[in-house]
């Protein structure tokens, strides 16, 4: 096809703002799906995205379109996940566009994500066609909506269409404004190949799939390849597009938006954003925009029982198959015992990995709290980075720390801004920017570690506005803090499991708040164990589990042993499951609740 | 086991007038009415019992309940005729009843000495009328001594009294006045029980409601301490953790329980531990009353291993003051069994638990108070 008759596109939305519902309805009027076939959501393949109403995998889909111009028309619908851990996967599906459709719910309004996906597709360029939905709600109030996009955005009103996915209204006309509005894609036909991967994932029989949207020239079977940041070097054997049954085609060519098969065994071979090019032919620049993503929250997962380490490497190995994002490598806690630190995009990443492993593997599994990555400037000169407080080399070792910095973006009613700028101030915000935007709305933005948001902060955001407020965020860079590891002691020897790395200030309050909570938690012992917080050789916090006196069943009825063998069997079983750490048997749930308490 | 090795009878009353706050064993109120078939299922175990394992020589009978005074003494009479029918009754045979203090009028006493019985356990349980009330029993604890002292006026070869402490709400200063109350009477044996909350009774559910107070291990332990020396003070030995007596009054049948030694079990959720083997009887009266005698006690059942059996040995054996001798156990259960747990009895002198001489390991004086900690790993 023709360049010319190519748009190719994004729907960006707020969650729960409609997106879904719109692709299914132009996929519907389109004719590339009937409706008999569509089950809501036809896009949302995973049973965890359709359960969470979240898109985590991109998508494309090939939608044939005749216009009222009476041209041919084909509108590659590249969807998008819609959280921010995937937002380096977004920013290369808009990179793969023209345009994009900005959704917003007619009732709801702008929302904190609506507008950091609105200030991505400007970044990438794009020509955004706003869509006011769900314009037959009672609650729906377009006239103010579109206000907010002026006010906010900053994009005109007059410009904006009114619709209703759900009952189809409008759609047409949104379709039309795809075709006359977003401009086509330009590319050199002659020139070497260059095309970019936006999505992978592995096929069990085909090996890695890509999805990729073509710059310059074709890519047709046969053809030897080049990846051009991993330099790896295949054979094409299989290109087509999805529409949405997966169809094979002769090539892909400019502009155009489609799989492509070569013989690649593993996903990790395949990196999003990476260029595909000619071996024999390269291209001299690779398609801007390529970055190794990495895992920004660690945690450890170990498995309830110590029998399942195998199950559970096993299951990692498979899950990273298909999920080139997420990181693991054994890990041993004197805590714990044998299970591995993992590395995850973002909590709903992490979220989605522990859920897979314990519904599709079935595995019982015990997980640390999230931790963030440090960096760590050494006095011999380098820097390290650490994904674990364990591996914080001692203090006199090092110069300083520096953390992951974000860019929140909380949009908010007025009502919330002084319960908002307090938990803000709590976190180690600081405020860049509070600005009046609508009626009764305020914009607010905030630099803060990363480390802050990645326990309850959307939790607290949440309740502290009564779920009026929207957040997103964007990673900023690394900042120095003054951090200090906080270890809890049993007996002396320090719990590995239990180590956090913390501001400097903050280590009094959670000190004594992490002793007290375990002292609660620990059976008493033959013996007094003395439990304290510490940072480095600084005792922060310190008390004690009273000796046990008595552990003695004083009877015995009529010679019933099986009775008594019972009782002392129960106490045994509780015994196995505690850890020990030296001499103090801890139990396993004392951990758990140490690293769920909140902050 | 040798054939010359006499057993011990233990025969379970399931009946009682009330239920105790405390209580967890396999009792009935208000069911008097099946006492007969009671005994009939009784002895029909007794036979069937007699049938598969040939005639016993039994050294002791102990009526435990469940309140055993309950019954009226021809009934006991008839239970002992029962236990005889095993084979032979010892002469001198130890047969133990467990009264209650309100059925003890004195013609209950003169009935239960002639049917039989030779020593007599009161369950006072308290002293104080307050703790008699936090442990669920509408009793009197002056008319308790009084049952108490009738006993030991009623011609029985040796009478026990049994006390509850720690029970909740206890005033630890008041507990050396009702120990001093009962020695002032001056049975020769005594038997004091550290209240147990382990299974959901009336009482542990009063605590979880609030309305009675949690019961304080602490305090346990110090209130236990105070009845050891108090006890010992009066000439009566402790002989097992829970257990004192005058010399010549220990209870012949429990030493079985702790010397590893045999004893069959007759009504509903007696257990026995004979020819290496371990059982219990339903524990419910109805489900008893309908499969007793049905098939001999133990005939289905495996016999334990040797390893089992080692590790209760130890547990057992070390409840007793006098403690262990491995080379005994090792006699009777092997080798293997006994080497396997002399690291945790040789740890358990480290932590100052056991005291170790040779071959005899016996519970030190904190021992006495943490014997499951080292108990959970002999197992």
């Amino acid at each position: 096809m023709i360049p010319e008759k190519i748009r190719n596109f994004s729907i960006i939305a707020h969650i729960d703002h409609g997106k879904t519902t719109l692709s299914d309805r132009l996929l519907e009027l389109t004719g590339a799906v009937a409706k008999r076939d569509l089950v809501a959501q036809a896009l949302d393949s995973m049973d965890l995205e359709r359960e969470r109403g979240i898109t985590i995998k991109s998508h494309a889909v090939t939608l044939p379109y005749r216009a009222r111009d009476g041209q041919e028309y084909r509108l590659n619908l590249i969807d998008t996940p819609g959280h921010v851990d995937f937002s380096y996967e977004v920013s290369r599906s808009l990179a793969a566009c023209e345009g994009a459709l900005l959704v917003v719910d007619a009732a709801q309004g702008v929302e904190a994500q609506t507008l950091a996906n609105a200030y991505l597709a400007v970044e990438n360029d794009l020509q955004i066609v706003t869509v006011v939905n769900k314009i037959d709600l009672p609650s729906a109030e377009p006239e103010r909506v579109l206000e907010q996009v002026e006010e906010i955005i900053g994009l005109p009103a007059e410009e904006a269409l009114l619709a209703s996915a759900k009952s189809g209204q409008g759609i047409e006309e949104i379709l039309e404004a795809i075709v006359q509005r977003m401009p086509p894609p330009a590319g050199d036909p002659d020139a070497p190949l260059k095309a970019m991967i936006f999505d992978s994932w592995y096929d069990s029989y085909r090996g890695a799939y890509m999805l990729i949207r073509v710059i310059d020239g074709t890519i047709r079977p046969g053809q030897r390849i080049l990846l051009m940041a991993t330099r790896g070097e295949y054979q094409v054997e299989e290109v087509g597009i999805f529409s949405p049954k997966q169809v094979s085609s002769d090539s892909l060519s400019v502009g155009e938006v489609g799989w492509v098969i070569a013989g690649i065994k593993q996903v990790h071979e395949v990196k999003i954003g990476d260029t595909i090019t000619e071996a024999l032919r390269p291209a001299s620049v690779a398609f801007p925009g390529f970055q190794e993503i990495k895992p920004l929250v660690f945690s450890g997962l170990y498995p309830s029982d110590p029998a399942d380490y195998t199950a559970l490497r096993d299951a990692l190995d498979k899950l990273r198959l298909n999920d080139s994002s997420f990181e693991f490598e054994p890990e041993v806690s004197d805590a714990l015992g044998f299970g591995f630190r993992c590395g995850f995009l973002g909590l709903l990443h992490m979220e989605i990995i522990q859920s897979r492993l314990e519904r599709e593997f079935d595995l019982d599994l015990v997980t640390t709290a999230p931790g963030v990555p440090y960096k760590v400037k050494l006095k011999k000169g380098e820097y390290i980075e650490i994904h674990s407080p364990a591996k914080l080399p001692p203090a006199q070792e090092y110069e300083w720390i520096e953390e992951p910095f974000i860019k929140a973006t909380i949009l908010t009613p007025q009502d919330y801004v002084g319960p908002l700028l307090k938990l803000l101030e709590e976190r180690r915000g600081e405020q860049r920017e509070l600005r009046y935007v609508g009626p009764g709305r305020v914009l607010l933005e905030y630099e803060l570690p990363l480390a802050e948001v990645v326990t309850d902060f959307y939790d607290r955001l949440k309740s502290a506005s009564r779920g009026y407020a929207s957040y997103d965020y964007e990673l900023t860079g690394w900042r120095r803090s003054d951090l200090v590891k906080l270890d809890l002691l049993v007996n002396g020897q320090s719990v590995d499991a239990l180590s956090v790395i913390m501001h400097a200030d903050e280590t009094y309050r959670r000190g004594q708040k992490l002793a007290s909570k375990l002292k609660e938690l620990i059976p008493r012992q033959q013996f007094e164990v003395a439990i304290q917080a510490a940072v480095g050789s600084r005792v922060i916090s310190r008390t004690n589990v009273k000796a046990l006196r008595k552990n003695v069943l004083a009877k015995c009825y009529g010679g019933d042993v099986s009775r008594k063998r019972k009782l002392l069997e129960k106490q045994k079983e509780g015994k196995k499951r505690m850890k020990q750490v030296g001499q103090v048997h801890v139990p396993q749930e004392a951990f758990l609740a140490v690293l769920k308490l909140e902050d | 086991m040798p054939p010359e090795m006499s057993i011990g009878v233990y025969i379970h009353v399931p009946f009682c007038a009330y239920r105790c706050a405390y209580c967890d064993f396999a009792v009935v109120t208000g069911q008097l009415g099946r006492v007969e078939a009671y005994l009939a299922a009784v002895q029909r175990e007794i036979g069937a019992f007699r049938r598969h394992w040939g005639p016993q020589t039994v050294g002791s009978v102990y009526f435990g309940g469940g309140t055993p005074s309950l019954l009226e003494p021809s009934a006991v009479a008839r239970l002992l005729e029962a236990a005889a029918g095993l084979g032979t009754l010892e002469t001198e045979a130890e047969i133990s009843l467990e009264s209650n203090p309100d059925d003890l009028s004195a013609e209950r006493l003169a009935g239960l000495r002639k049917a039989g019985v030779t020593r007599l356990t009161v369950g006072l349980q308290a002293v104080d009328d307050r703790r008699l009330e936090a442990l669920g029993r509408p009793l009197d604890a002056a008319l308790g001594l009084e049952a108490l002292e009738r006993a030991l006026d009623s011609g029985f070869v040796s009478v026990g009294a049994d006390l509850i402490f720690g029970s909740p709400g206890q005033i630890s200063d008041r507990w050396p006045e009702e120990i001093d109350a009962v020695l002032a009477v001056g049975p020769p044996h005594l038997s004091a029980y550290a209240l147990e909350t382990t299974s959901r009774t009336r009482l542990l559910r009063a605590v979880e409601r609030g309305a009675l107070p949690a019961p304080d291990p602490d305090q346990a332990a110090t209130l236990y301490e105070v009845t050891c020396e108090r006890l010992a003070a009066a000439g009566l030995e402790r002989y097992e953790i829970s257990n004192f007596a005058r010399s010549g009054h220990r209870s012949r049948h429990n030493l079985l329980y702790w010397q590893d030694r045999p004893f069959v079990g007759f009504g509903p959720s007696a257990a026995s531990y004979f020819a290496e083997r371990r059982w219990t009887a339903p524990r419910r009266l109805s489900e008893y009353l309908r499969t007793a005698g049905r098939a001999a006690g133990g005939a289905d059942v495996p016999p334990c291993s040797s390893d089992r059996l080692a590790g209760e040995a130890l547990v057992f054996g070390l409840r007793l003051a006098e403690g262990i001798d491995l080379e005994a156990i090792e006699r009777r259960h092997g080798a293997a069994a006994v080497a396997r747990r002399r690291p945790v009895l040789e740890r358990g002198v480290e932590a100052g638990l056991l005291l170790g001489e040779g071959n005899r390991f016996r519970l030190s004086s904190r021992g006495v108070l943490l014997a499951d900690e080292i108990f959970v790993d002999l197992l």
